[in-house]
């Protein structure tokens, strides 16, 4: 067993796991944040997305042992409180949602777009979502919502 | 007065939770009676079609943390009769774990039960199953031949048919499962010009983003509690009760946030059904979920029909008729699939149409493949696919603009409500306007003129314009139960027994309910999939919710709320006909004095203290006025209703490498009236994507061994945010005169006009170079080989 | 049981390897392997992506030098690779998604070996060589020699890949990367083509290279002849480009595409990607991943 001290939105959590975990299950299961999902078994999907310094990873395929020392940032790390991010906001005000499980990863990879890139153009966001997969959307309105909090945020 | 909620594009209720992340789906549900859960994996075939020979799991059984491992010989669940809910012979039911058989790749042979989820995987490894290989059917016309069957007597050596099953012990007509046939009409002699094409619709995945998903649990007093991502709890329980000889009310099945369904979650597989078998031999709960690969090869899967379509016309534009020849590929176990033809395809053989003469046989066909189910516009998505194919193939042929043959035969709104020769009644919509709408908002004029200038200059990127229109039939008849409850502090509660995963029904249901009691749809909330909270459910399968539990709400609010109406009389000393319910405030007042008026606070206190004389208010047997609660079901007497539209798709082939891109998609629908128009858009939105998908290359594959080449998201490939542009939608907004809300249905209209429009589209792109066809996907190699070839067709090998 | 640490230092990680550790960098394909059950996770693994001796991208008046270490999303924004070895930038900018890209790196893909791997083809357009260090020991392999077959390098188990080398590029000179893709994100190339071109003075062509992916069973490098050096970029020399790309690949028909397919595609790759290249040595700018810039592989 490998012992591993992981900061999860802030908070340390000391864990004890096998080193070949992968980061998404002891998020889920060690750390106790289930809002980071698995829907496919190979990075294809991105409904496991964490942000590792502030950049988008897929969780389901990295190890839980390499993210030490790094900041995760999960889907429960970004409301303050009750006040939902911005981001949080548009895809509820523009119908972003459907069946919710591809949003937790769909919302890190979209605030990892915009603190890239503060002010993306469609295709911009196109490629910053583009390892997100959403079958109930069609992602027209998650584009909006991107794109709306893009202007929201500055 | 308009309803100030209804028609409102309102945020939805549900959102936060599933924005933070606090959305808890079935992997992440907690109950006390699900604590020290154990976990199974199953051991499934990999061969599609084997006798087995013995399955091995001696050293599984002694692995670290395994607590049990079963087998088809150890019979866990018995008797054996029960279908899950299957409408075919029993003889055809799959064994909770392979006995005898197996007969696809991904059956269930064993199942090992462990500590922990990785422990029943690595055991699962040491599992080892002797299959000796039979010859392994995947091709149609080898299906239907009937020289090598999947079902022969003695296969099922356990099989108890239960009382009545008259199917006995051998498939009647061997690989043939099921049978349906339509002549009706009269084919007009002027239509001498006859078109056909065969046109595949390939299978497909449901692929919710969470796969599929269960946790049992047995209680103290013998009760079965099942947590499931399913779209039918009150099915599913009936299933399990007459699998487990229970009561119904000894079955508890909770639904937790179902991560999409679209077909794919209707609980009918073995998977789902042995879990409690399992929890009562360890005497345990046991959780399990399905891994992406798992799903794709054995989750059901949809469409996998091959439709043979000859056209009858007239020289100037008149369809006479259509003969259909439909086969579907229903997999190794007959699902949902083998009842589609029958209840939804031939019903709607006209599409859109006035068309004469339908002549239709359908067949359901075994093949060794994963079970065909439900997906997204099963049973229509396919045939109005390929009659829009044809239809571009006819106008072709007599020199005729596809959009003015469409013109020329799509049913007249004077004519609605209308009859077909197929026997459906279609309510009120505009067909011709709709198109016309789609045509001019797509330019169309223009896009051919941009054609017709790039053919003449031989670009190396042509231009494809192409054209579906659509109706479906949705419901499938039946009802749906509510139940509404005004609470006190004037917040509400709707129960009802369908279900959503992802469909917004906590927000539609809120503002219908709204509408009627005049409370804020954000003070009402929902209670769906819980089989403990409502007697009976059907659930959200067929595009039918709003159309029946949407009426059942607004009639259970209406009764509340003329109940309330006696109360505030009392209170008001007035008479309840003089009194109104002002649902902008929710307050009743005397008709013309809204100053003096009473809200919903003060009638339940009123109730409370029993201070009023309950003669006027009890009359109605169904409601409970001193709790301001009523449940009602709403039948909707076979009264389905049919969404419609026309959608405009254009498209650029790269002729030198065949690839295809969609530059626009222009659609006009008619969903009826809109409760919450950003939720309507957002299931086109959906749907649109997925059938635009099933062209681009969208396509479930398995090699002639009946092994799964697309097993993970890099070979199945769903539509991703950069394969489109921006859909461009318009609505037409028919009531319907089927209900009495004017409702239609939305859930699956996207998919209808989206996969023929791009077809219709990228065939078009290449007519001056010969093509009149293209199988689907259309896949850059296929569009290559068509424009290489000048032929049609573009797929080397037409076995499917 | 697998035990793991992070290696601080180059001497660490090359002395962990030596005591048949195996080098974790992004870990993708390692974590995919072992949850489908490809292959288990290795008994002991050192992860190597915190080394700062593997990060960096330098250029000297010679030579680039590129840290095995450097992410795939760093390779596309690098105004060096962007501006100079472009063939590079176009195929970063083309592998997997955002998080893909940010967690996978150059030496990593190099060392998996795969003949469908994006930054393969420029890397041999461009004459680079791989510089493999034991604890003892440091060598130049060229792309040639390392990949040996699909998903095998000639490195021995206690090399570690530290660098990607080459050339500084002559001057109007200009590479490009094209892909023919069936989508865009997460997509295996069906197939595709680098190829690096320097113009003379008289706007002929000095010198090209070609080099194919997912056409052989690594990638494949080009013997363009005299099938365009010495001539005029015209359809012709064009024409005869896309000819050889075809006639040298050696592809197989897979769930993704036949042989016959492959082979033709491949050499309209080649064909659009020596224009491309062309264009950039005349000086043109043609944004990164030139594929969307120009929609000519795929849905752009």
């Amino acid at each position: 067993m490998h012992q591993m001290n992981l900061e999860v939105n802030g908070v340390s959590y000391p864990v004890v796991a096998d080193a070949s975990r992968n980061l998404l299950s002891v998020i889920r299961t060690e750390v106790g944040l289930t809002g980071t999902k698995e829907g496919c078994d190979d990075c294809e999907c991105g409904a496991c997305m964490v942000l590792l310094d502030g950049q988008p990873v897929n969780s389901c395929s990295y190890l839980a042992a390499q993210a030490e020392g790094r900041a995760i940032t999960t889907i429960e790390g970004l409301a303050e409180g009750d006040e939902l991010h911005p981001i949080q906001a548009k895809m509820l005000e523009l119908g972003g949602v459907q069946c919710g499980f591809c949003t937790p990863g769909m919302i890190m990879s979209a605030h990892a777009l915009l603190e890239r890139t503060p002010q993306p153009s469609e295709e911009e966001i196109r490629i910053g979502l583009s390892g997100n997969l959403c079958r109930c959307t069609g992602y027209a309105k998650i584009l909006a919502a991107v794109g709306e909090a893009a202007v929201e945020i500055r | 007065m308009p309803a100030p909620h209804t028609g409102a594009a309102l945020g939805r209720v549900e959102d936060a939770a599933f924005l933070t992340g606090s959305a808890r789906y079935i992997a992440d549900v907690q109950d006390p009676l699900l604590e020290e859960s154990a976990f199974v994996v199953f051991v499934r075939s990999t061969m599609a079609h084997a006798r087995l020979i013995d399955v091995d799991a001696n050293d599984a059984k002694v692995a670290p943390g395994v607590l049990d491992v079963v087998t088809g010989a150890d019979q866990v669940v018995l008797p054996a009769g029960p279908t899950y809910g299957i409408p075919v012979g029993h003889i055809f039911t799959q064994p909770v774990l392979a006995e005898t058989k197996v007969r696809y790749v991904g059956e269930p042979i064993a199942a090992v039960v462990a500590e922990t989820h990785q422990q029943a995987v690595d055991a699962a490894e040491l599992v080892v199953v002797d299959l000796d290989p039979l010859t392994t059917i995947i091709d149609f016309d080898d299906a239907l031949a009937n020289q090598v069957l999947l079902f022969e007597s003695g296969d099922a050596p356990n099989f108890q048919p239960s009382a009545g099953d008259r199917s006995g012990d051998a498939a009647p007509n061997g690989n043939i499962a099921s049978e349906e046939a339509l002549t009706a009409g009269t084919l007009d002699p002027a239509a001498t010009v006859v078109v056909a094409e065969r046109v595949w619709n390939p299978r497909q995945s449901p692929a919710p983003m969470e796969p599929r998903g269960i946790a049992t649990a047995w209680d103290d007093h013998g009760e079965l509690h099942v947590w499931a991502a399913t779209q039918r709890p009150h099915g599913f329980r009936a299933q399990l009760a007459e699998f487990y000889q229970l009561d119904l009310e000894e079955i508890h099945v909770l639904a937790p946030e179902v991560g999409g369904g679209f077909g794919g979650k209707v609980s009918r597989s073995v998977e789902e059904h042995i879990l409690p078998a399992l929890s009562k031999r360890i005497r345990r709960p046991i959780r399990w979920t399905d891994t992406r690969s798992e799903f794709l090869a054995a989750g059901t899967q949809g469409r996998a029909e091959r439709i043979d379509m000859t056209l009858h016309g007239t020289p100037d534009g008149r369809i006479g008729g259509v003969e259909v020849k439909l086969v579907k590929d229903l997999g190794a176990y007959p699902g949902v699939g083998s009842y589609l033809a029958r209840g939804y395809t031939i019903p709607m053989a006209c599409g859109p149409y006035d068309i004469g003469w339908v002549d239709f046989t359908a067949l359901g066909v075994l093949t060794n493949r994963s079970t065909v189910g439900a997906f997204r516009g099963a049973g229509r998505a396919p045939y109005i696919g390929a009659l829009e194919r044809v239809i571009d193939i006819y106008a072709a042929r007599i020199g005729m603009d596809p959009a003015e043959v469409r013109r020329e035969n799509l049913i007249p709104p004077e004519a609605m409500p209308f009859t077909t020769v197929a026997g459906a009644t279609y309510d009120e919509a505009n067909y011709p306007a709709d198109l016309q709408r789609a045509l001019d908002a797509a330019g169309y004029d223009d896009l051919r003129a941009e054609q017709s200038r790039r053919r003449s200059s031989g670009e190396t990127l042509q231009v494809g314009i192409g054209i579906a229109c659509y109706c479906h039939k949705t419901a499938g008849g039946g009802g749906e139960e509510a139940h509404v409850r005004v609470r006190p502090d004037a917040t509400a509660v709707v129960t009802t027994g369908t279900t959503s995963q992802g469909h917004g029904h906590a927000t539609t249901w809120s503002q219908i309910a709204g509408d009627v009691l005049g409370i804020d749809p954000a003070n009402i909330s929902v209670v769906e999939g819980n089989t403990d909270a409502i007697a009976t459910g059907v659930g959200a399968v067929g595009s039918r919710s709003l159309q029946t539990a949407g009426l059942a709400i607004h009639n259970a609010s209406t009764t509340i709320a003329d109940n309330a109406r006696e109360v505030a009389a009392q209170l008001l000393e007035a008479n309840a006909g003089d009194v109104v319910l002002d649902t902008s405030s929710g307050s009743f007042h005397v008709i013309g004095t809204p100053a003096v008026s009473v809200g919903w606070v003060e009638i339940a206190a009123a109730l409370a203290t029993d201070s009023l004389d309950h003669s006027s208010t009890s009359s109605s047997p169904s409601s409970e006025p001193d709790e301001l609660s009523c449940g009602e079901f709403y039948d909707n007497e076979g009264r389905d209703t049919y969404p419609s539209g026309a959608a405009v798709a254009v498209v650029e082939v790269d002729t030198e490498t065949g690839h295809v891109r969609l530059d626009r998609f222009v659609s006009v629908d008619d969903a009826g009236v809109r409760v919450n128009p950003m939720i309507v858009d957002g299931q086109l939105h959906g749907g649109i994507a997925s059938g635009l998908a099933q062209v681009l290359g969208e396509e479930i594959i398995y090699d002639d061994d009946g092994n799964l080449l697309t097993s993970n998201f890099m070979d199945y490939a769903v539509a991703s945010i950069d394969w489109f542009p921006q859909f461009e939608l318009h609505h037409s907004e028919t009531a319907s005169s089927h209900n009495a809300l004017g409702f239609k249905a939305v859930g699956e209209s996207g998919v209808m006009a989206a996969t023929p429009a791009m077809h219709n589209a990228v065939v078009d792109a290449l007519g001056h170079l010969g093509v009149d066809h293209i199988e689907l996907p259309c896949t850059p190699e296929r569009v290559w080989n068509a424009i290489a070839s000048g032929n049609k067709n573009g797929r080397d090998n037409t076995a499917e | 049981m697998t035990t793991f640490s992070i290696a601080q230092s180059l001497d660490e990680a090359l002395e962990a390897l030596a005591s048949g550790a195996r080098p974790v960098a992004g870990g993708t394909d390692l974590v995919v392997g072992s949850r489908q059950g490809k292959a288990p996770l290795p008994a002991t693994v050192i992860a190597i992506d915190r080394i700062d001796e593997l990060g960096g991208i330098n250029l000297d008046d010679n030579r680039l030098r590129i840290g095995a270490m450097v992410t795939h999303a760093q390779l596309m924004v690098d105004p060096i690779i962007a501006g100079q070895f472009s063939a590079i930038a176009d195929a970063a900018a083309l592998v997997g998604s955002p998080s893909t890209r940010n967690v996978g790196t150059l030496g990593g893909n190099v060392m998996n070996g795969s003949p469908a791997m994006d930054t393969g083809a420029p890397l041999v357009v461009l004459g680079a060589t791989a510089e493999l260090q034991t604890t003892s020991t440091s060598r130049q392999s060229t792309m040639d020699e390392l990949w040996i077959g699909p998903g095998t390098t000639s490195a021995a188990d206690d090399e570690l890949c530290v660098a990607l080398n080459m050339p500084a590029r002559p001057a109007n000179s200009g590479s490009a990367y094209v892909r023919l893709e069936y989508r865009r994100a997460m997509e295996i190339a069906v197939v595709g083509a680098a190829a690096s071109v320097t113009l003379a003075d008289d706007g002929t062509i000095a010198e090209a290279s070609v080099a194919l992916t997912a056409v052989a069973p690594t990638i494949l490098a080009v013997d363009l002849g005299d099938s365009i050096v010495g001539k005029p970029l015209n359809d012709a020399t064009l024409a005869a480009v896309a000819d050889v790309a075809s006639e040298t690949a050696t592809p197989i028909s897979d769930l993704r595409a036949t042989d016959r397919y492959r082979r033709h595609t491949v050499g309209v790759m080649a064909r659009r990607a020596i224009a491309a290249a062309a264009r950039r040595a005349d000086g043109e700018t043609i944004a990164i991943p030139v594929n969307r810039a120009l929609g000519i592989g795929a849905n752009s």
